[in-house]
């Protein structure tokens, strides 16, 4: 079980768990900073959706590793191994998070490096799945391809 | 406007098609041959033998999808069509694996390059593997055929990412070549890897399975195999388990019997039935010995527009470092580009936050080159080992050792000198240490002293070969070179899996090559 209250209004839909949740939730505008604002929980909320999707789709055995990392930051024992402080995620300032994420990349400590690529992953792929974050990067479909499916 | 499509057409008419999610109960069927997996070796083996008059069963895990479900976006294509959401890690997770899982397996979803298996390759399996039955000459007329079959061609009409890597080799004076390709009629859109929304890409999934189902083969598609039944070295079928519409097991079991079963489930598949059927191997060689080209990416950032997600995917490669120091020597390289669409890019992308964004930013400007290390020819590239976790599911477990990081170093270095020959603004190695730089010599020096250990050098694969490799020797090789298992019989290899080492090529067109001359001979053996 995880040691750290919830700071956040967890979506019960999901399937993810309130404490597997609130991970996401405070790395969220670190991973985004700059595309997602910290106090904007409409779009954290709604990427928090996707990464459920996103999770839904992966294997069992995925799943269950990408578990065990988030209930690891989640327990009081693994976020003082991992973040080398006892602050928890949710009272770290943004530069705080992303100084942790900046260590967690270049770690000397392979599961650490792993985590980050974990969380990375699932993120990055939950949010540029999502078309409406094309136009920003200047992304779109082939005109020739509104054809194929103009008929449906 | 209706794209003509030949699934939903075949489905109308008299093809059998079983769908796993619908299967209501257990249910016993009968054959003469089972194949197991539909891509590159179980499509070609199947068209082979139902044609030849076989009864033949072919069964996919993933499901059966046609043009009209490929929407052209990878939130839907990476869960529908890739093995593990396109998520299949190694064991250590430092390197991304990318396989078909879907009717048609990886060809419905490959960048369609077909290239014929390098000669050096041939000559080092006669050599050291003792196939001297595989012949550049011998197999020439297969690869002619499967060419012919699937209407493979040159392609000369290179989008601006393949014209980057052709113009850094001419100005570096690096020998390249034009990528022949599996299409016909193709609209130029490169979403390939999506799934073809035109059927131009001619996969197994709109040529060789169709042909298969119009000679009266049946397929099965969300099964798996979870078992051969075997009594007493004999093979006598397999038992598979229905799978839902999320392909997780529903607890439906389906016995197939056969005269013969042809595995086809790939480098990570097919070992995982075998270890699955406790299968006798006397020399522990099931899973070992498994391949990746292991491949590490290089980004630039160019004035120009290059818009790298637009036009066929691979249309230039470069060989000029893959045989360089001879099949036996340091690790060569071959150099390619991928097609770069969001998710692909943002996941593979080292860096987060602003930095991260900012690149992402410069998408339209970005160019990325790719190089495959052609592992397993050196001592010291071993390759991997396929291992069963608890639940029965795959891993490959493919640690790196020092030979294919000096191989990786290289090819990062060699990818940088030819995007700043390009033209390139900033080149970025996909690495969790690198910086943007700004010149050849600057990245030349960074990169001579980037760490290279697994998850800081980025690395993906869509090219997994070997596992049950074939040889002439027992002690070294799970099959002769026709596919034959050594220690069962009725068991037929016909996949990735065989090659004994890698290819220093995409593997496509030597899949489909080896299939069509060892269906043949497996008629004929059926038939003596």
């Amino acid at each position: 079980m995880a040691d750290f209250p919830v700071t956040f209004e967890p979506a019960e839909q999901l399937k993810l768990k309130a404490s597997e949740q609130q991970i996401f939730w405070w790395f969220i505008p670190a991973f985004l900073d700059g595309v997602i604002e910290p106090q904007d929980s409409q779009a954290k909320r709604a990427l928090l959706q996707r990464i459920d999707q996103a999770f839904q789709s992966l294997s069992s055995a995925t799943q269950a590793e990408l578990r065990q990392l988030l209930e690891l930051l989640a327990s009081r024992a693994g976020w003082l191994l991992l973040s080398a402080g006892l602050t928890p995620l949710s009272e770290l300032s943004l530069q705080q998070r992303l100084l942790l994420l900046e260590q967690w990349q270049q770690h000397y400590l392979q599961l650490l490096r792993q985590a980050y690529q974990g969380l990375h992953e699932i993120i990055y792929a939950a949010w540029y799945g999502d078309p409406t974050t094309w136009p920003a990067i200047s992304y779109q479909l082939p005109v020739a391809a509104k054809v194929l499916f103009d008929d449906q | 406007m209706m794209i003509s499509d030949p699934i939903t057409q075949g489905l109308a008419s008299a093809w059998q098609h079983l769908d796993g999610a619908l299967q209501q109960d257990a249910q016993h069927l009968e054959c003469d041959v089972l194949i197991v997996g539909s891509g590159a070796g179980g499509g070609m083996c199947a068209q082979v033998l139902a044609e030849a008059g076989l009864a033949v069963i072919l069964v996919e895990q993933g499901p059966l999808k046609s043009s009209q479900d490929f929407k052209l976006q990878e939130r839907y294509a990476y869960p529908d069509l890739y093995q593990e959401s396109a998520a299949r890690k190694t064991k250590d997770k430092a390197i991304r694996i990318f396989q078909g899982r879907c009717v048609g397996g990886s060809t419905t979803v490959n960048w369609t390059t077909s290239l014929r298996t390098p000669e050096p390759t041939l000559q080092h399996w006669q050599q050291h593997w003792g196939l001297s039955p595989l012949s550049g000459a011998a197999l020439a007329p297969y690869f002619a055929k499967a060419e012919q079959m699937l209407n493979i061609q040159p392609w000369l009409n290179h989008n601006p990412n393949n014209a980057l890597l052709a113009k850094g080799c001419e100005k570096l004076n690096w020998s390249y070549q034009s990528i022949p390709r599996n299409v016909k009629q193709c609209w130029d859109l490169g979403y390939c890897g999506m799934g073809c929304p035109t059927n131009a890409k001619q996969s197994m999934l709109v040529t060789a399975i169709p042909a298969a189902l119009n000679a009266g083969a049946r397929i099965l598609s969300r099964f798996s195999v979870e078992r051969l039944l075997i009594k007493q070295q004999q093979l006598q079928g397999a038992s598979l388990q229905a799978l839902d519409a999320k392909l997780r097991p529903s607890g439906i079991t389906v016995t197939v019997r056969a005269r013969q079963v042809v595995l086809a489930a790939g480098a990570i598949g097919s070992p995982a039935v075998l270890l699955r059927s406790k299968v006798p191997d006397p020399y522990q060689l099931v899973g070992k010995r498994t391949f990746l080209h292991p491949s590490v990416m290089s980004g630039a950032l160019f004035t120009q527009t290059v818009n790298s997600h637009q036009g066929a995917p691979q249309s230039v490669y470069s060989d000029h470092f893959v045989w360089q120091d001879g099949a036996e020597g340091e690790c060569g390289y071959k150099m390619e580009v991928p097609p770069v669409h969001p998710i692909l890019l943002a996941t593979t992308l080292s860096g987060f936050g602003h930095f991260h964004q900012q690149l992402m930013a410069r998408y339209p400007h970005l160019q990325v080159t790719i190089a495959l290390l052609r592992d397993g020819f050196h001592p010291d590239s071993p390759g991997g080992t396929v291992q069963l976790r608890e639940d029965g599911s795959p891993v490959l477990d493919y640690p790196l050792h020092e030979f294919m990081w000096r191989g990786a170093r290289r090819a990062l270095l060699s990818m940088a000198e030819l995007q700043f020959a390009a033209g390139a603004r900033r080149v970025f190695p996909l690495h969790e240490q690198a910086r943007l730089y700004r010149s050849w010599s600057e990245a030349k020096q960074a990169i001579a002293s980037l760490p290279m250990q697994a998850l800081a050098t980025r690395l993906a694969s869509a090219h997994v070969m070997g596992g049950c490799a074939m040889g002439g020797d027992e002690r070294s090789s799970l099959v002769d070179h026709q596919g034959q298992y050594r220690w069962l019989s009725g068991l037929t290899v016909i996949d990735g899996s065989v090659f004994p080492t890698s290819l220093g090529a995409n593997p496509q067109l030597t899949i489909y090559a080896l299939a069509l001359r060892n269906a043949e001979l497996l008629v004929k053996r059926l038939r003596g």
